[in-house]
């Protein structure tokens, strides 16, 4: 079964820093409403990991971020929702960690 | 007036049914009245009773200019508590110091914005802004004093002790009512802030005065140049408060475009310059920094009225302001009532009255320096003429105001620099360099490496504050006064000299692109070329790329995306991009489009029938299913639809109730009608008030987002296909795009379904001309309405699946 992977790390706090700068048109421009009502710093750079590799599992181009929901199970497990089907794509993964200064993410894609 | 909570309530009372904030946080504007505000400032303030806030507690405040913001601050007042507003730009360092220094109970916090320093208790304003309302109790803010405090702003200590600025009820009332004495605002008028409200500047001028006056205020959640630029053109404002920067930078903008305009042609010309700013804005109020007299009559030629004022944020804030009928060019104005202002014998501004601080909270030795016999100590040097105006010769003399507005405190980086090894002492210092504030710092040691220092400085500080070039100077030491301060006076003239003889790098032009790569990217921007590739030469990665595409949209008004910078674009290929983006003409982001001119709106039925009413009532006669879902709803609506056929736009117009009908607007792809059908697009905007959607993945969703945004905002409702295209898979629905989900959570309208079933066996795909006459049926399903935590692929699902319940229904009754 054909696979890709993708990881990414984020300093938070120089993502806290674009995020400053950025204000409201980065929010609007990386997450959807429902990732960043009330999300904490952390929480914020782990998603935007998560989204970054994704893209690069999926190969999508620069600018991907709101193609890409990430929306928490109750058991906490991080589930990838894609706004538009990707050919061949069976299933994507990811999982975030969050630690101090850092948040990485690992995508992991499988096609058909 | 007792307090400054009785002010509010009394306040609020009187305009009750006024429009007191405009506020458009996405795509959709929304509105708060003085009675919603109080309602919701009770809401937040019952929150504040169950976690116990009550008098003399402590609480942040902590979000950027929002109506809830706004509501949090006269909540925290209604509890008698003190307001502790926060710059959201400041370093997590600086906020941990705040909270030391403060001791809060609470944290008040917006959900836009992460807190990023030590967490403390606290509550989401917005959250609690929504919570069930109780019986109002008394609050214990109507019998607070005029004595008690209200407020502590804190305005420096990005490294050193952090200064919080004791202000009390009695001080801002003061401030207040002299304003209102001074300044002419009607309850009719409407002002456009882009100062912070967290600033005292713009908590007076864009809070407590227009509440006072009854006005409307409209706050920008990001104060760029677009957002200033698109507020002013659907606002009706007739107030815009502002800082110098922005009157300069787009007062050169005017200029550039009116450089192949003959000169003698200009004044004819100055209406039309004033209406395009705004067709109703007649005033600007300007503080927070020197304002150029040169711009100030720029501006008032064209007919606006510049009221500079100055102020600080020890004198609640306003010391002085011009007047419509007492101004003076290049002054700050006239003392306002009740303040009083004299010149020390070494030119400094010296201001006692009513609206001086209490002192510095906790600090006794600050507060003991700060006064001079009674005096309140401004730092500024100035002079009175002999009608009283005051002029300022140096404000807060080398503070350096940032792009945004905010205060950098040259001192606070000098002691971030000064704990470099290999750097004795340092001076940072504001240079004007083509209309913009570079942050220099010249440095004084032995074998010291500048950049290094430079960039290690830098990480350490926060964005605003990033020092963008450097020196070093070249003697033992810098010039001293007696007390061992540096004297910048000298610092800044030799860099004037300095600099003039030995300019850094050859002379590159630096147009208003490379000079937005450089900020974003920390590089000097004479070292940016034609050839410069932006991802590998610059290193921009990918929140650098989310950043300068921001920056772009924001700075030159054009609509970009990401994929539009590629790891192989070079510097000369973007400034092509933009320039022809530039003069792309018409851009979608235009509200209104000409279909909804009067004239337009006038002929749209007339045409309607005449062309396509009458032959396609004949051709398709409809059976309609389910008009009761529509009869309580209230327009602004959404209606998605199934596409089979070119007959699907008129078939669902005319099934819809007159109310939905008169009122509506098609969103339509812009692969179909106004690429492949273009001819076709003027007909169609004029007779069914279409207009461009975008309809690839490829394309920027946004510009859409925002027209749809306006439409429904006017109370349009909107008809789109969310298939994206005429389905041709020969099922009655295919997969929804994923727009359909953007759509519904971003517009907060409710979605009602719509299956077209019929149109095509009348007219299927391919064909030009109907192969028949048939029974066309038109179902329409419940409103589907969908919140803000709804993720947009879940939105679109629960679109779907509300189209398949609605396709397994039977026919219904013709």
């Amino acid at each position: 079964m054909p696979f890709r992977l993708g990881c990414d790390i984020v300093s938070v706090p120089r993502f806290r820093e674009r995020l400053a700068e950025g204000g409201e048109g980065f929010l609007e421009r990386v997450f959807q409403p429902h990732e960043q009502a009330g999300a904490s710093l952390e929480r914020l750079a782990g998603l935007f990991a998560a989204k970054e590799a994704a893209c690069k599992a999926l190969s999508l181009p620069p600018g991907s971020w709101l193609q890409i929901g990430v929306t928490e199970e109750t058991t906490g497990i991080p589930r990838v929702q894609l706004l538009e089907p990707q050919p061949e794509l069976q299933t994507l993964y990811v999982s975030i960690s969050e630690e101090g200064d850092y948040a990485m993410a690992v995508a992991i894609a499988t096609f058909a | 007036m007792k307090n400054l909570y009785t002010f509010f309530k009394t306040h609020t009372e009187e305009h009750g049914d006024r429009v007191a904030i405009v506020f458009r946080p996405r795509y959709r504007t929304f509105q708060w009245h003085y009675g919603e505000l109080a309602e919701r400032t009770e809401r937040i303030a019952d929150t504040l009773t169950e976690k116990a806030i009550g008098p003399g507690d402590r609480v942040l405040l902590y979000g950027n200019n929002s109506p809830y913001w706004a509501a949090a601050y006269f909540a925290i007042l209604a509890r008698g508590a003190v307001v502790v507003p926060l710059n959201p730009k400041s370093p997590p360092a600086q906020l941990d110091r705040i909270a030391a220094s403060a001791e809060p109970r609470l944290l008040l916090a917006s959900a836009r914005l992460p807190w990023p320093a030590a967490p403390l208790p606290s509550l989401l304003m917005e959250h609690a802004a929504e919570g069930e309302r109780r019986e109002a109790d008394n609050m214990p803010g109507l019998e607070m004093d005029l004595k008690d405090l209200a407020e502590i702003v804190y305005t420096s200590g990005t490294t050193g002790d952090p200064k919080g600025v004791m202000l009390t009820h009695g001080n801002l009332l003061a401030n207040v009512e002299a304003v209102a004495k001074s300044t002419l605002l009607q309850p009719s008028d409407h002002i456009i802030t882009l100062v912070p409200l967290f600033h005292m500047y713009g908590q007076m001028t864009s809070l407590l005065f227009p509440l006072r006056q009854g006005a409307a205020v409209t706050y920008l959640p990001s104060p760029s140049s677009r957002a200033i630029m698109e507020a002013l053109k659907y606002t009706p404002a007739t107030h815009l408060v502002a800082v110098p920067e922005f009157l300069k930078t787009v007062m050169d903008r005017l200029e550039a475009r009116l450089t192949p305009v003959p000169r003698w042609v200009r004044p004819l010309l100055r209406e039309r310059i004033h209406h395009r700013v705004s067709e109703t804005l007649h005033t600007i109020a300007c503080g927070g920094a020197p304002l150029d007299p040169e711009i100030e009559r720029k501006w008032r030629e064209l007919g606006f009225e510049i009221l500079q004022g100055y102020g600080l944020t020890e004198t609640s804030p306003i010391i002085t302001s011009n007047t419509r009928n007492d101004h003076r060019l290049g002054s700050v104005g006239k003392p306002l009532e009740g303040v009083a202002v004299r010149i020390a014998p070494d030119g400094e501004i010296l201001v006692q009255g009513p609206n001086v601080m209490a002192g510095y909270f906790r600090n006794e030795t600050h507060t003991r320096q700060a006064f001079e016999n009674g005096w309140l100590k401004t730092d500024d040097a100035g002079r009175l003429d002999g009608d009283g105006f005051l002029y300022v010769f140096g404000r807060k003399k080398y503070m350096i105001l940032g792009p945004g507005g905010e205060n950098v405190y040259p001192e606070d980086l000098e002691t971030e620099l000064n704990k470099i090894p290999g750097v004795k002492d340092s001076a940072v210092v504001g240079v004007e360099e083509s209309g913009h504030t570079i942050i220099h710092a010249v440095l004084l040691g032995d074998r010291c490496d500048g950049l290094a220092v430079v960039e290690e400085a830098n990480r350490h500080l926060a964005p605003h504050q990033q020092i963008m070039a450097w020196s070093l100077w070249p003697e033992a030491d810098f010039p001293r006064s007696a007390t061992r301060k540096v004297k910048k006076e000298d610092v800044l003239r030799w860099l004037g000299s300095h600099q003039a003889a030995k300019p850094a790098a050859p002379s590159v032009e630096i147009t208003p692109l490379t000079r937005l790569i450089a900020q974003v990217t920390r590089q000097d921007p004479r070292l940016i070329h034609g050839t410069t590739k932006i991802v590998g030469d610059l290193k921009l990665d990918s929140l650098l790329r989310i950043e300068l595409v921001g920056r772009i949209e924001e700075e030159m008004n054009i609509t970009i995306q990401e994929t539009q910078i590629t790891a192989q674009t070079t510097v000369a290929e973007l400034e092509e991009w933009v320039r022809k983006e530039r003069g792309r003409s018409p851009r979608l982001t235009k509200y209104p489009r000409w279909s909804l001119s009067p004239w337009a709106i006038k002929f749209r039925f007339p045409v309607q029938r005449a062309l396509f009413l009458s032959w396609i009532s004949w051709l398709c006669p409809l059976r309609v299913v389910g008009r009761e879902h529509l009869e309580t709803l209230q327009a602004p609506v959404i209606f998605m639809a199934n596409h089979r056929s070119f007959l699907d736009s008129p078939v669902a117009v005319q099934a819809l109730p007159e109310t939905f009908r008169k009122r509506l607007a098609i969103a339509a792809g812009t692969e179909t009608l106004y690429e492949t059908f273009r001819w076709f697009s003027p007909l169609a905007d004029l007779a069914y008030n279409s207009y461009p959607f975008p309809s690839r993945i490829e394309e920027n969703i946004r510009p859409g987002l925002d027209y749809t945004g306006r439409l429904l905002d006017d109370g349009w409702s909107i008809l789109i296909f969310p298939e994206g295209q005429m389905n041709r898979i020969g099922q009655a629905l295919a997969p929804l795009k994923g727009g359909a989900g953007v759509l519904a959570v971003e517009m907060q309208a409710p979605v009602v379904p719509v299956v077209i079933l019929g149109t095509e066996k009348i007219l299927p795909p391919g064909y030009a001309f109907p192969l028949g006459r048939r029974v066309v049926e038109v179902r329409f399903g419940k409103p589907v309405r969908l919140t803000r935590e709804t993720s947009y692929a879940e939105a679109t699902r629960r679109i779907e699946q509300a189209f398949r319940v609605l396709l397994q229904k039977p026919g219904g009754k013709r």
